[in-house]
């Protein structure tokens, strides 16, 4: 055990591995920092570029966008009140306030250390209960993880806010259009209208670049449509005091950290939750214990180092159900996946006995990234505010040629065309308020949905009594049950 | 028009199209075996009808609602959102049969017009820029043909 590990570790110490994850920081950041962007955006156009990079190198390289774009996203939401990623959106409450009083520097470091901190923590997290927790995974069989599928879309479908029929339909569409391609079973043509290349079923790069980049982009060519330059902020005072966090501003934050940390750690275990809904619980939790809660929302910088803290505590954690059962706890995981996919790694149960090396790789690239988060973050961030206030009229229209390069990269000729198709589905999505994420995470588990059922079916003969001898499955699906009728009744009683 | 109404017929319309993908589509799309144990349709019946379950639920819900705000919905989104999607299409075909630089040149220029740009001067520096760097980057520097 100890001899992979440190033959993982320098798997990850290549100067190759360093270099993706500098520049995998590097653009997340950027990404993040751009108002309408994101790191899903960044990760969706990266996906196909992976196909020429080794495993290991992939997957550091998309985690790292993955965290930079958490630091990233509080850079637009500090100086333009604009969050350039929906988790920053915390951030903005107390952010722009400290901005406006010339202190935006010293809150933008703020956000790079908790957010930095925030990750450290739980990553640290997954590394302690990921292989225990994979121990008890390798003792599911199909029915276990049919029952865990069906829980995880249970909770998904508890989570998607107002519009649950809507993220419920989004879910079993994004089933469906998993199904395209050839049956497991038999090798039957399903939904491939007559293309070969459909054989091998959607490929999941073209349709994340289609739903959430290209998606996200048509929609800020007409909300930025016109609307010239963003306003100039300043970024800091003449005053040394308001460019600088002093080690006693973040010390005496050190316990607010710390808890929106955990907070952020068990909402990203669980999938569908989000990185948003962490940052406010986290921020709410520590305005009701501030002594001065009536100053939060008027540039106390405990909020933006607990909103960041959070929010970024929520990406290690995400790869807690990825790694040990294979369920991407959201989307970023989702695309991730399809990495894992691509390279011919099966993430679940079986990951850590069968592919140890490249786990403990990932996570040693992880720790990595976290410095190097803090390292390009803290020297960068002039830069990436000189990016955050450029032009959209510049910006988007290059994001949708590389969206449309993405494509080609990963299906030919024959993405760039599917591409524009899932490009309308996204916008319609976003239109008519249905949610993304739980098409996305349905369309990632459908697969293994349809594969466990039918295992099971198989196993099971026909006898109801089979699910007596699987009792952990068993009680999976009475949470689940459990589940789908709070969320039902609650629904019933809001109509 | 109020959002439940309109959220009404939204569903009413993805209720008919789930319908017709069950009774029609299926059969057509979806290629029978009469070895498996598990029919290739199964799983598609399966996710349709999931559709068509909740499409039918948020159809009653918004009819049994009370709230009457009014629809969020723009027809000028849907048209200029119709426009730019043709705009991508369009430039696919020229990517395709243009080479990378042009299509993506015309693409970068017509996008940056659409969103208000009227310095000709910018215009033609960022649409040109753009894809002779991604251009450079992807197949001269990386060796992957691009169109």
């Amino acid at each position: 055990m100890f001899d992979v590990m440190m033959t993982a570790f320098s798997d990850a110490l290549t100067w190759q591995t360093v270099g993706l994850i500098v520049l995998g920081i590097f653009l997340g950041q950027l990404f993040g920092a751009i108002p309408g962007l994101s790191a899903l955006t960044a990760i969706a156009i990266a996906v196909p570029l992976t196909y020429y990079l080794t495993p290991v190198g992939a997957l550091a390289f998309l985690v790292a966008i993955n965290k930079g774009g958490t630091v990233g996203g509080s850079v637009s939401a500090i100086l333009l009140n604009t969050p350039g990623s929906p988790e920053a959106a915390a951030t903005a409450l107390d952010g722009h306030p400290l901005a406006k009083q010339g202190k935006g520097l010293k809150a933008m470091k703020m956000a790079l250390f908790a957010s930095v901190s925030g990750d450290l923590f739980s990553d640290l997290v997954l590394f302690a209960v990921a292989a225990p927790l994979a121990v008890v995974a390798l003792k599911m069989g199909p029915t276990e993880m049919l029952a865990v599928i069906v829980f995880a879309m249970t909770i998904i479908a508890g989570l998607v806010g107002q519009s649950m029929l809507k993220g419920l339909m989004a879910a079993a569409f994004g089933v469906l259009l998993a199904t395209v391609g050839l049956d497991p079973e038999t090798g039957s043509g399903r939904f491939l209208f007559g293309s070969a290349e459909l054989m091998d079923g959607l490929p999941i790069s073209v349709v994340g670049i289609g739903i959430l980049a290209m998606g996200e982009v048509l929609r800020q060519y007409i909300v930025t449509r016109h609307q010239g330059s963003t306003s100039h902020i300043p970024l800091d005072s003449s005053s040394p005091s308001d460019r600088h966090l002093s080690w006693a501003e973040y010390s005496s934050n050190l316990r607010t950290i710390l808890r929106s940390a955990v907070i952020g750690t068990g909402v990203g275990a669980l999938p569908g939750i989000g990185s948003s809904a962490a940052a406010f619980i986290g921020y709410n939790a520590a305005m009701k214990r501030d002594k001065d809660p009536a100053s939060f929302g008027k540039g106390n910088i405990t909020g933006v180092a607990a909103s960041e803290a959070a929010n970024s505590a929520v990406v290690g954690a995400n790869f807690i159900p990825l790694l040990s059962l294979g369920i991407p706890g959201n989307v970023a995981a989702a695309l991730i996946l399809g990495a894992f996919v691509i390279h011919g790694i099966t993430p679940g149960p079986n990951l850590m006995a069968e592919q140890g090396r490249l786990v403990y790789a990932v996570f040693a690239a992880m720790m990595l990234a976290n410095a190097s988060n803090l390292l390009v973050g803290f020297f960068g961030l002039r830069l990436f505010a000189f990016f955050a206030k450029t032009p959209a009229q510049i910006i988007f229209p290059v994001i949708g040629l590389l969206c449309l390069t993405g494509a080609f990269l990963t299906a030919g000729a024959f993405g760039m065309q599917l591409v524009v198709a899932f490009a309308a589905f996204g916008f319609l999505f976003r239109l008519f308020d249905f949610s993304f994420v739980t098409f996305i995470i349905g369309f990632v588990l459908g697969p293994t949905l349809e594969l466990s059922f039918r295992q099971t079916y198989i196993l099971a003969n026909g006898d109801w009594a089979f699910l007596l001898k699987h009792p952990m499955a068993l009680v999976i699906f009475v949470l689940a049950a459990v589940t789908l009728g709070r969320t039902v009744y609650r629904f019933l009683r809001a109509v | 028009m109020s959002q439940r109404i309109f959220e009404a017929w939204l569903g009413t319309a993805i209720l008919l199209a789930a319908s017709a993908v069950l009774i029609w589509g299926i059969p057509v799309w979806v290629e029978p075996s009469d070895f498996a144990e598990i029919p290739p349709d199964l799983f598609p019946r399966v996710a349709v009808g999931a559709v068509m379950v909740f499409s039918a639920l948020m159809v009653a819900s918004r009819l049994l609602s009370r709230d009457n705000k009014p629809a969020q919905i723009s027809r000028q989104t849907l048209v200029l959102g119709a426009g730019l999607l043709a705009m991508f299409a369009l430039a696919v075909a020229l990517i395709l049969n243009l080479g990378y630089v042009a299509g993506g040149a015309v693409l970068v220029a017509a996008l940056m017009a659409f969103m208000g740009v009227r310095r000709i001067g910018l215009l033609l520096t960022v649409s040109l820029a753009a894809p002779l760097a991604l251009f450079a980057f992807f197949d001269l520097l990386l060796g992957i043909p691009m169109p």
